[in-house]
């Protein structure tokens, strides 16, 4: 018993020992810091008037803004600084900016507060109001707009596939018949799959994209099929592990959402996007997330207004 | 647009899946849980810790964090096996050490008066063991493990997280893609729960009341 | 146990050659044991396992104190709450177990049958998805909550009741022949001694409580097992290495916290006398 007790003792101290040693390596780090993880600035003008709806966050103080923590490139949330990363989470800041002014702060207890989302809870988070607006990779659809409002779109990409590297056979969306597919739960890949290909084994999905990412990279899997963002993501930030083809299927257009039936807010966040085209805050917030991950700068969408 | 026939099948799949699984693992727990039972009565010292050490592993780190730690973590080291092979040895692993516990104060519980009378009768230690000690420990072991068999079968829902196709994971399905009423998976997969442990808590009330008479 | 020199259920106790054959054993299966962990730290080391760069942003300071931090007070906080629920839950419930009141002793009898038949799971993840169909947007953290306290409370109630039950009674039947009403005997007389049979199994169980925060990750709620994953998901290259570092820090909570709970229990052994048993471990221990 008595040694039990000293070497769980001894255990936690060695812990802790390496947590300090590490804590010099870290204030290093942060000297140093990935330049990708400095904030991006904008000259996006605070808008001299609000629909009522953003006019009262504005007086509120804080808009949540709903986003994904996992996904590299498009929304993650980086463990050691706390901040989201990503090109949908610059929508996030161009709308804070754009609400608040250049002055705004991030954080719990900032201007501009991230609430985690993911595929599942979109529509339900948006209509409980525990979000004001999200942008998470979420593709404008007719369905999806009798459940909320879409602004933008701001990027347009579609569904393609990512294989291990050695894996040469899997380029199209026909290479995947009879081959186990990774998607997400409730995702709209899943149900893209099943229409497109249902050839395809998607008989057992995961339950978010990070997971499908490990999978695939353990061969438990023979490909993971989602957004062209996401897989860019994965790719870049595993050095040579993954292929991505780059033949899409499916045309995605990413859209940020509010709640359902505020045409004002919807028109507001397209000035506020058409803006971002003009001066050049779009392409800032590409080139420093989805750029750097290897996608080619395109020509922003043109918004759609209804 | 319910299609019974479909949703039927879900759950069938998912109900054998289960039901295989726990059986599986449990049987790999019992035969693991033998060796650590063994390894802890045994005089060798090292064999001892080494058994503690393993059984406090499993019995202090939760299940889930073992399951992702085996299904996700463990391939990185090019240990490649399908996501039912890892619930299988994960589970297993997991059990066991339950399982080794249980047979080992079911070995304690049996008063040294009974190896002693044994031995002084002239019976050799395979023959003590075999009619005088393995029955009685096996009296007192039978209702834990009828309650470990059922903790197991609850645990099975864990290995969604490694797309193992059991009872959650299909309702999960089930429920995101529309194909029945809510109310109706949910009902069911309570019942085939239900199903498999109700039985099995009745087999081992039944089985204590047996136990405590014939003591 | 340990002793060569005593006999034991299995082995009688041993001789001069008894104790060399012993000796030699040990030394034995010692190499073997040890070999088994060479061998495995070779193959480990070989797949780049033990590679610092791996290892140093699993413990960076920062990400101790911006993810792991934040997820432990997550499973605590949980886990604290979902106590005190079971706790009350379990004492109601319990005492319907032994209601003189034959409805509610039914009552009472379904609820712990049913709720410690399904998965903490179930209890957990169910409502959470049935909320998110119908539109409305709990936060994780009430489901597990939840979840865990219905569990934890029909495990509890049982314990309560098996806690009660040890009690020689003769301490019940003496109450009532003086008597009190049933109420009274259980606060008077039953309930005060049995609760020093029933707290190492109350909480041990609650232990167990601290270990199904875990399940927390399948509703997003964000507490270590989450958090990890965050990180190694971020951190490519160190995912098994983040996923062993949470895995101690269950590992080394869960341990010293059940080390506490036996030596309150042996602390307790020696102050009461032996009129009634303890409420035996394996209802805590196979609550696997």
């Amino acid at each position: 018993m008595r040694m039990h007790r000293k070497l769980a003792l001894i255990g936690l101290a060695a812990v802790a020992l390496v947590a300090t040693a590490c804590q010099g390596k870290a204030s290093e780090d942060q000297e140093s810091a990935d330049p990708g993880t400095k904030a991006i600035t904008y000259t996006m003008p605070a808008a001299t008037e609000l629909p009522a709806a953003l006019q009262a966050i504005k007086d509120r103080g804080y808009i949540n803004f709903g986003s994904k923590f996992d996904q590299p490139t498009t929304g993650q949330r980086n463990p050691a600084t706390g901040k989201l990363e990503g090109f949908d989470t610059e929508m996030g800041r161009l709308l804070a900016q754009r609400i608040f002014g250049a002055s705004y702060t991030e954080g719990d207890s900032g201007n501009l507060r991230f609430v985690e989302t993911i595929s599942k809870n979109r529509e339900e988070y948006l209509a409980s109001g525990k979000i004001d607006a999200l942008a998470a990779t979420y593709t404008i659809n007719d369905e999806r707009k009798l459940k909320v409002d879409f602004a933008g779109p701001y990027y347009v990409t579609g569904q393609g596939i990512l294989t291990l590297a050695s894996k040469t056979d899997i380029n199209t969306l026909e290479d995947l018949s009879g081959k186990k597919v990774c998607v997400a739960v409730g995702s709209n890949s899943l149900t893209n799959l099943q229409k497109l290909n249902a050839k395809a084994d998607v008989s057992a999905p995961l339950a978010d994209y990070s997971a499908c990412r490990e999978a695939v990279e353990n061969g438990t899997y023979d490909a993971l099929s989602t957004d062209l963002p996401i897989l860019f993501g994965f790719k870049s930030t595993s050095g040579d592990t993954f292929r991505v083809s780059e033949e899409t299927f499916t045309t995605e257009p990413y859209g940020i959402a509010t709640k359902h039936g505020d045409k004002e807010v919807r028109d507001f966040i397209n000035d506020m996007l058409e803006e971002a085209y003009a001066n050049g805050d779009w392409i800032k917030a590409f080139e420093g997330t989805l750029g750097k991950a290897g996608a080619k700068t395109p020509t922003p969408p043109p918004v759609v207004r209804y | 647009m319910p299609n019974p026939e479909l949703v039927f099948k879900m759950f069938a799949s998912g109900f054998w899946n289960t039901l295989w699984l726990s059986v599986a693992s449990f049987a790999v727990a019992l035969v693991l849980g033998a060796i650590l039972a063994m390894m802890q009565v045994s005089p060798a010292p090292p064999a001892k810790w080494a058994a503690q050490a393993y059984t406090a592993f499993f019995r202090n780190t939760p299940l889930l964090v073992i399951l992702i730690l085996f299904g996700f973590g463990l391939p990185k080291l090019q240990l490649q096996l399908d996501p039912w092979q890892w619930a299988l040895i994960g589970l297993g692993m997991y059990t066991s050490a339950f399982v080794g516990e249980t047979l080992r104060s079911g070995i304690n519980s049996i008063s040294l008066g009974q190896a002693e009378a044994a031995r002084s009768i002239g019976l050799t230690f395979g023959q003590s063991l075999r009619h005088v000690i393995l029955p009685q420990a096996f009296r007192t072991v039978i209702p834990p493990l009828g309650t470990l068999y059922t903790a197991l079968v609850k645990n099975t829902a864990l290995t969604l997280v490694l797309g193992f196709q059991e009872l959650a994971a299909k309702t999960e399905l089930m429920i995101n893609q529309d194909m029945a009423s809510v109310w109706i998976v949910v009902g069911g997969i309570i019942a085939c729960y239900l199903i498999i442990n109700l039985p099995t808590s009745w087999f081992i009330s039944r089985a204590e009341k047996r136990a405590a008479f014939a003591r | 146990m340990s002793n060569p020199s005593k006999s034991t259920v299995l082995f009688d106790a041993l001789g001069p050659r008894g104790r060399r054959r012993v000796l030699i054993y040990s030394l034995l299966s010692l190499v073997v044991i040890l070999a088994i962990l060479a061998l495995a730290g070779l193959q480990l080391d070989s797949k780049g396992f033990f590679e610092s760069s791996r290892w140093v942003d699993a413990l960076d300071a920062l990400v101790i104190e911006n993810t792991y931090i934040p997820g432990l007070l997550n499973t605590l906080k949980a886990a604290g709450l979902a106590s005190v629920f079971a706790l009350l839950l379990g004492a109601l419930v319990g005492f319907g177990r032994i209601s003189p009141i034959k409805f509610v002793r039914f009552i009472a009898g379904v609820y712990v049958q049913f709720f410690r038949a399904i998965p903490v799971l179930l209890l957990i993840w169910v409502p959470y998805t049935v909320s998110n169909t119908t539109g409305t947007s709990i936060d994780g953290f009430w489901f597990v909550v939840a979840g865990l306290s219905i569990y934890n409370g029909a495990v509890l109630a049982e314990i309560l009741r098996s806690g009660i039950n040890a009690l020689p009674s003769g301490q019940a039947a003496a109450g009532q022949a003086i008597g009190l009403r049933h109420g009274q005997v259980l606060r008077l007389i039953v309930f005060p001694q049995a609760f020093r049979n029933m707290l190492p199994a109350v909480l041990a169980q609650l232990v167990v409580l601290l270990k199904d925060t875990a399940l927390g990750y399948i509703v997003t709620y964000p507490e270590l097992l989450k958090m990890s994953q965050q990180t190694a998901s971020y951190y490519t290259n160190s995912f098994l290495q983040v996923l062993l570092v949470a895995a101690i820090v269950y590992f080394v909570i869960a341990y010293v916290l059940s080390k506490l709970v036996s030596f309150i229990e042996v602390r307790m052994r020696r102050k009461v006398p032996k009129t009634a048993a303890a409420v035996t471990a394996p209802v805590a221990l196979t609550e696997a």
